[in-house]
């Protein structure tokens, strides 16, 4: 039995038929065809899956989609900018090495969104403890921590000049 | 070749920009017209005669479009010994034999009908330790061999011996001695982008298959073959690899699972979908392969390797595949691990019923590095000779050639122990088992490695091709046959055509790997992958600079007067310098460089240089007009070892390195946490920094997991830890220390720009280094990989015993 | 494939309603428990009935007394937002930094984490040294409980299916008091080998009160009563240490699975009541 909810999806709102059975992942990836999310061991351990709701991230794979009502959701699709154009963080994580097969990407770069907005200069130490729910098994990290340090200060800086763009 | 302009430095990877924004597709987000999603029946038992399969209920559930079994499918015979099938038919060797599948019009359908097929099993009994299965009247895993003659051991009928030097004078000769016994458990590969692939057959009954592998061509052969086994003789089979979720040597072998797809692509004349969830990722696709390693080192009064002797046991599990070769590339350390007079080797494998292995980076070489070089660390000991020192006395030298016939080009293994020593300020630390506060002691440890660094010879061919085709606009299309898994071999690849050829890098568009369009390629291992797209490429760009500048003779003076005659109309009063053109106009005066054609020694005149694209296209839009692509087909000059033997030169090159660690044991509760880790590889030359970078610490974590977390725990034949709950990797938290990496550029002129391949070498010497910190620390070792907080308290626990008792 | 309904109440008075329609019902709140067991088919419900919709079970406040409520339904990154509670129950606060990822914390509430009876629940033992209580409601009425009562066995609690815990309140210790967590595992995200909470309120020398709590080495998170016997009213010396820490091991009946054996949770939980007993001497004596 399915129940018509609607929700924000990347700021744009959406009205979805979604059954009881169904997690978040399953609507992003399957409705509404946002595959950028990826479903990496649907138990809430590796955080491939991690998206936004209202700001604060969570493992798609087990949020109850029906619990997506009036929410929020920033998927790894809402980042960019017009015309494609690449966020800060985004940029920070190419061009830092923080990406190699990229599967983990998405998900690692919506936690790093979620913490620049409550740390924006955060600690060696508050990084780990951020994405400790994001395993990489290519890259060991190190280039991960660094992306995340370069994004913090290009988005301090774009902040200072009064960029709007993130 | 052009000179180096983009090789060496850091550029944005090309496909970086898909992955950070949702848009690259793995093949978990692919989908095709009419697609069903398949889901297979896997055995519940360990080992048994398979009595009776039931699928009629499966077939009845709506939304199922096709179900199959051995019993009503064509018998298709896969693995590199012939030994496994796609469907299990007569008996199940394993827990995750595939007895049935299905094909549905949803994956909950699918998994659905899975439930409803009943198997009736007569049990047997079973063997799950390589012990067990060797001994006299043990029940045998297969009955008979591929032939159908009838088999009488469970012993793998694979032989791999080496043997060099006169050993028997060099165990008399030797003055100190060591051996130990080490063990490696089932590691798992753990890719975060599961298994998977989509079989669709055309109307022709052509085979198009997207596959998570990274032997595209050699995979192409493997399904042409079931082909045939299904009554499709002369059909085709296209693979196509997309955008992988990593392969760290998942995607080395064909799967069963693959050949089953295309069982239900044929059987629902629709495309099929088979993709592992992260439980049957863990449970069901083959782990790295276990080992038992004991070795035995003796050297002289000074040091000197005497002998080395390595023997290996290999529980394999049911079937075969590359876990089954691992020996070959064990023989590598065993062998040529720093200079050793007289060496031996020898392994055993056996079938079990346990899951079968499959390979994984590095490939035995961790496996038996692991042994050696924690053996080394204990012949220092009992030789009174720091291990440091023990290690360069005995250290490669470029020109060497190794007791198992390898041949030493560059090497700079000297560089990268000095270099590692001071990194971990060796002399002040090593030996004093410090204290920085109560209950808590420190240590440093270091180990090598050497690894194949220009490719390494294991099957007949170890080609690779390239095409490069230029189009009209100055874009090189380059069509390769290696895979990108994340290692960032497109990258490279574009890195390297750039500067061969003598363009903007940007302009290089990497095709996907198509073996519909790719030139044959053995497959990316070996950590060949930038080696071969280097080697490749400067050949393709070779050519193609010939023929650009043999048609730029012509070509060359034609545009650039027609650019004088609008630079003047532009620029009137404009007088230009003399300098004949055609006159200049020679092939070996011309100069390609950042996709721009200039003649060396001309005035520096805007109009005196010729943009490629606009030469393309004068080249193509004239009477006998030309389109230039060129192709290169590289297949190194080494050599198949002969296994039985444990001779050949199998790689073009060899690369070094050394890693240290500065640990700190917790006496109490037996953590070693790492304070410092130091890598110094031999890369030969630094082609990408920040992807070497990249790959390095990548490794180097996965070589952390593989020493101190990570094992697949197995009892009676299933596996305990399916999935990241109690399968243990590191994540960002456990990475709380500096790690440094160094880079020792030996310029290898058989490598592309001087390179050796790096894919593997991070990974192999870690666990080592930390075990002989962890030894230098608090004076215990562990044997027994993984190295758990629990095992070194056990220890040392039972050292305190053992010295309250001798006391 | 098992069909269920997912409703979703405002009013805990819905909820119940909602749970008494259908015999195998069961509540959801978080989620990263159920979803997991869900998946797994380990639960077969007929309905879900989400407790993440109604107002009432959220939020962190100051009550009258010195006594923190805590809805039971919380996210537990809202606990740890929560700067009073940082302040005033430290050992609360490292327990629930512990547990899971940024991802758990968002949805995962005390509650859930207490409700699902793992013996290696990492709240049960900072919320037990803290005597906190579990308010209690049911369709028949309301009840409190102490956290150290709730639990009965691994995976089941006390309670009756039909009741949820809607708050837990938490006594603020004085300031004299210190509160310690300490959480043994296997990587930084990670289900706990063996954890010890320990809360002492140390004057002079001299321990005033103590209790002390280990978890996943007994079938239930246990109070280690010998240990608060033995500190209470003495003066803390290694003498004294090192017998807490051998009471410590007698009490606790660890075993020995997947994750540790039972000896080495032994040694652990040694090593951290000794650990956290010297944490909570205040530093002017050490």
């Amino acid at each position: 039995m399915k129940t018509e909810i609607t929700f924000f999806v990347n700021d744009a709102e959406v009205t979805a038929a979604i059954g009881p059975r169904e997690r978040l992942v399953d609507v992003l990836r399957g409705a509404l065809g946002l595959t950028g999310t990826k479903e990496g061991c649907s138990e809430g351990e590796c955080g491939a899956c991690t998206v936004l709701v209202d700001g604060r991230p969570v493992n798609s794979c087990l949020f109850p989609a029906l619990e997506i009502e009036g929410k929020r959701v920033t998927t790894i699709e809402g980042l960019e900018g017009p015309g494609a154009a690449l966020s800060e963080l985004q940029r920070a994580f190419v061009e830092c090495g923080g990406v190699q097969c990229g599967f983990c990407t998405p998900g690692m770069i919506l936690s790093t969104k979620a913490l620049l907005e409550e740390r924006p200069r955060p600690s060696d130490q508050e990084i780990r403890e951020a994405l400790r729910g994001n395993l990489c098994r290519c890259t060991g990290y190190v280039q991960i921590v660094a992306s995340v340090k370069r994004a913090a200060e290009k988005i301090a800086a774009a902040g200072e000049e009064g960029d709007g763009h993130e | 070749m052009s000179e180096l302009r983009h090789v060496g430095t850091s550029p944005a990877r090309p496909d970086a920009a898909d992955k950070v924004s949702g848009k690259a597709r793995y093949i978990h987000d692919l989908v095709r017209p009419g697609m069903l999603h398949g889901k297979i029946k896997f055995s519940d038992q360990a080992h048994a005669r398979i009595a009776h399969v039931d699928t009629s209920r499966a077939a009845r559930l709506p939304g199922v479009r096709a179900v199959i079994t051995a019993y009503d499918t064509p018998e298709v015979r896969i693995g590199f010994l012939r030994d496994n099938f796609a469907l299990k038919k007569g008996k199940v060797r394993q827990f995750r034999d595939e007895i049935a599948a299905v094909a549905a019009i949803d994956p909950d359908i699918a998994a659905e009908a899975v439930e409803l097929i009943r198997v009736e099993y007569e049990p047997l009994p079973a063997v799950f330790t390589a012990e067990e299965a060797m001994r006299d009247g043990a029940q045998l895993v297969h009955e008979v061999d591929p032939n159908g003659r009838p088999r009488t051991t469970n012993l793998m009928p694979l032989r791999y011996h080496h043997q060099a030097g006169d050993l028997e004078a060099a165990r008399r000769a030797a003055r100190f001695v060591a051996e130990g016994t080490y063990s490696t458990p089932r590691i798992q590969q753990t890719c975060m982008g599961t298994a998977g692939c989509i079989a669709e057959f055309d109307g022709k009954h052509e085979l198009t298959i997207w596959a998570k592998t990274q032997i595209p061509f050699l995979a192409q052969r493997d399904f042409i073959r079931a082909l045939e086994d299904m009554g499709l003789q002369g059909k085709n089979a296209r693979v196509i690899v997309p955008c992988l979720g990593g392969g760290f040597g998942t995607g080395l072998d064909t799967h069963a699972y693959e050949f089953i797809a295309i069982l239900l692509a044929h059987a629902s004349g629709r495309p099929v979908r088979i993709v592992y969830s992260r439980e049957e990722e863990f449970a069901f696709l083959s782990p790295r392969q276990e080992s038992t390693v004991t070795v035995r080192e003796g050297c002289d009064e000074r040091g000197r390797l005497l002998f080395r002797e390595v023997d290996v046991l290999q529980d394999n599990g049911a079937y075969g595949s590359w876990g089954a070769t691992f020996p070959s590339v064990m023989m590598l350390p065993a062998t040529s691990l720093y200079r050793v007079g007289a060496t031996r080797f020898d392994a055993k494998l056996v079938y079990t019923n346990n899951t079968y292995c499959q390979a994984m980076r590095g490939y035995g070489n961790p496996e038996v590095t692991w042994a050696v070089e924690s053996n080394l660390d204990e012949l220092a000991r009992a030789a009174g000779i720091d291990a440091l020192e023990l290690r360069r006395i005995n250290c490669n030298q470029p020109g060497e050639t190794t007791p198992m016939g390898l041949k030493v080009t560059t090497c700079g293994l000297d560089r990268c122990l000095e270099s590692s020593g001071k990194r971990l300020a060796w002399s002040d630390k090593r030996g004093k088992s410090s204290r920085d506060a109560p209950g808590k002691r420190r240590g440093v440890g270091l180990a090598s490695l050497i690894h194949v660094g220009g490719s390494g010879r294991i099957y007949r061919s170890d080609a690779s091709g390239i095409i490069l085709k230029l189009d009209d606009f100055g874009n090189v299309n380059a069509y390769y046959g290696g895979v990108e898994m994340g290692q960032g071999l497109h990258s490279a690849l574009s890195l390297m055509v750039a500067d061969a050829l003598g363009v903007l890098p940007e302009r290089v568009i990497i095709n996907p790997t198509d073996t519909g369009t790719c030139p044959w390629d053995v497959g990316t291992h070996a950590s060949r992958g930038a080696f071969m797209a280097g080697k490749t490429a400067e050949l393709a760009a070779a050519k193609l600079r010939a023929r650009i500048f043999e048609l730029a003779e012509v070509i060359f003076p034609e545009e650039v007067e027609k650019s004088l005659a609008r630079y003047r109309r532009e620029h009137p009063g404009y007088t230009p310098p003399s300098f004949d053109v055609r006159a200049a106009s020679k092939r070996e005066r011309f100069e390609l460089r950042d996709s721009v054609l200039t003649l060396r020694g001309a005035p520096d005149e805007a109009w005196l240089r010729l943009e490629l694209g606009r030469f393309l296209r004068a080249a193509h839009f004239r009477e006998n007009g030309e389109m230039l692509f060129a192709q290169s087909f590289y297949d190194p000059s080494t050599e198949l070892p002969d296994w039985t033997k444990g001779m050949g030169n199998m790689s073009v090159t060899y690369a070094y390195g050394t890693q240290g660690v500065e640990v700190e044991v917790d006496e109490e509760t037996g953590d070693v946490r790492i304070l410092k880790a130091v890598a110094v590889h031999d890369v030969g030359r630094v082609l990408n920094r920040q992807a070497l970078e990249g790959q390095i610490y990548g490794a180097l974590v996965q070589g952390i997991g593989y020493g101190m977390t990570e094992e697949v725990k197995v009892r009676d034949g299933r596996i305990l830890n399916p999935g990241f709950r109690d399968y243990k990797i590191p994540t960002v938290g456990e990475i709380d220390f500096p790690v440094e990496l160094e880079f020792v550029e030996t310029a290898d002129r058989d490598g592309p720009f001087g390179a050796k391949g790096v894919g593997e070498p991070g990974l192999v010497p870690t666990a080592p280094a930390i075990a002989n910190a962890i030894y230098d620390a608090v004076g215990v070792r562990i044997h027994d990989l993984p190295i758990t907080s629990e095992k070194v308290l056990a220890a040392l626990r039972a050292k305190r015993e053992a010295e309250k008792k001798g006391a | 494939m098992s069909s269920f309904e997912y409703h979703r109440p405002r009013t805990l008075d819905d909820a119940f309603e909602l749970f008494g329609r259908s015999p195998e019902a069961r509540y959801i709140a978080g989620g990263t428990d159920v979803m997991v067991r869900l998946r797994q088919a380990r639960m077969r419900p007929s309905a879900l009935v989400s407790l993440r919709n109604i107002p009432l079970l959220r939020g962190v406040e100051p009550g009258a007394g010195g006594v923190l409520r805590i809805g039971g339904a919380t996210p537990l990154a809202d606990v740890l937002a929560s700067a009073e509670l940082r302040g005033r129950t430290p050992v609360l606060a490292a327990a629930v930094a512990s547990m899971g990822s940024a991802q758990i914390r968002s949805v995962a509430t005390l509650a859930g984490n207490l409700c699902n009876a793992s013996p290696c629940a990492d709240a049960a033992p900072a919320l037990m040294v803290l005597d906190a209580r579990a308010r209690v409601r049911g369709p028949e009425g309301a009840r409190e409980v102490r956290v150290d009562a709730l639990f009965r066995a691994p995976g089941q609690t006390t309670l009756r299916r039909s009741e949820i815990v809607t708050d837990l309140l938490v006594d603020v210790p004085p300031p004299t008091s210190r509160g310690v967590f300490l959480k043994k595992s296997r990587v930084s995200m990670d289900l706990a080998i063996a954890n010890v909470a320990a809360q002492l309120d140390i004057a002079g020398d001299t321990c005033r009160s103590a209790r002390v709590v280990a978890g996943a080495v007994a079938p239930v998170p246990l109070r280690l009563s010998s240990v608060e016997r033995l500190l209470t009213g003495a003066r803390i010396t290694s003498d004294l240490v090192e017998e807490a820490k051998r009471l410590a091991v007698e009490e606790i009946s660890p075993i020995s699975d997947i994750r540790a054996s039972a000896d080495y949770r032994r040694a652990i939980v040694a090593a951290y009541v000794g650990r956290a007993i010297e944490a909570c001497v205040p530093r002017s004596v050490k």
